[in-house]
């Protein structure tokens, strides 16, 4: 089209390179090393999860004291940190569940970011896949906005059922707007995206 | 937007412009667009004309819509 732009052929590389990096770094350390964790072929802090006590349980007396039993220790006021002395594979699958899924969620926005970067390099960023991608982005992006508070949420209930921490920690899911919100903005871009590809198509070839 | 389907139109600028002997390049430089949009349009590669291109090109070859353009019976 002629027109001057200070986004050179360079800067898409970068950015290409960067999501790149992004994507395998969330694959290592958010997807196969937490894996390798649950299956026990590596040490980490692979034993307790953060959650939110029951409201007697904040009490600093109480709670100085700990709340003990089943291998598994309480502590903490507002915010309270699970630990589990000897987790066996279900209770470190559990543990580790929203934090991997979370991590695929990531992986795949980077992944179609990636693709989306990739035609920005080539030239021309408006073409009908990237519609497709932004409307794939904006999906993802809003299931998992329903699915991280809800995910931890079920674990930690499935983790403490049956015992005597469940008292203690109260099935709790807090939701925020912000990513629904984000979702639904990049779901209009994915629509404008497939509006415009139309359009362009449509003119085509006009003299 | 219309269904997806091959159109039919023909044009018959190679026609006209041998019939006045007048030359792509000098009629491009008449009504004001390129020669390669003009090639476009006369190998029947052109999906659609705007109406100020046709009136432009009718205008300097003497002649109707109707000799220019017309649609090929099967």
């Amino acid at each position: 089209m002629g027109t001057k732009t200070w986004w050179s052929r360079t800067d898409s590389r970068f950015l290409e390179a960067a999501l790149g990096l992004a994507a395998v770094l969330v694959g290592v350390f958010g997807v196969l090393l937490p894996a390798l964790g649950v299956v026990g072929l590596r040490d980490g802090p692979m034993d307790g999860v953060e959650v939110e006590p029951e409201a007697a349980a904040r009490i600093p007396e109480k709670v100085s004291a700990a709340v003990t039993g089943h291998g598994m220790t309480l502590t903490g006021t507002r915010r309270a940190e699970l630990v589990f002395a000897d987790p066996d594979l279900g209770q470190r699958l559990l543990l580790a569940l929203p934090g991997v899924v979370g991590s695929l969620f990531l992986l795949l926005v980077l992944v179609l970011l990636f693709k989306v970067a990739r035609t920005l390099s080539g030239g021309d960023i408006f073409v009908p896949a990237n519609a497709r991608r932004l409307s794939a982005l904006g999906l993802t992006v809003l299931v998992q906005a329903v699915l991280t508070p809800v995910l931890p949420a079920l674990t930690t209930e499935m983790l403490v059922r049956g015992s005597p921490m469940a008292e203690q920690v109260p099935f709790s899911v807090t939701f925020t707007g912000e990513h629904v919100l984000l979702a639904f903005l990049i779901l209009a871009l994915g629509e404008v995206f497939r509006r415009g590809t139309k359009l362009r198509a449509d003119t085509e070839g006009l003299i | 937007m219309p269904p997806e389907e091959e159109h039919r139109v023909r044009i018959h600028l190679d026609r006209l412009l041998a019939e006045r002997g007048m030359t792509l390049s000098e009629l491009a430089a008449r009504v004001g667009v390129t020669v390669v949009n003009l090639s476009v349009l006369k190998n029947d590669r052109a999906k659609a004309i705007r109406f100020s291109t046709l009136t432009a090109i009718c205008r300097e070859l003497g002649c109707q819509p109707g000799d220019l353009l017309s649609v090929r019976q099967d």
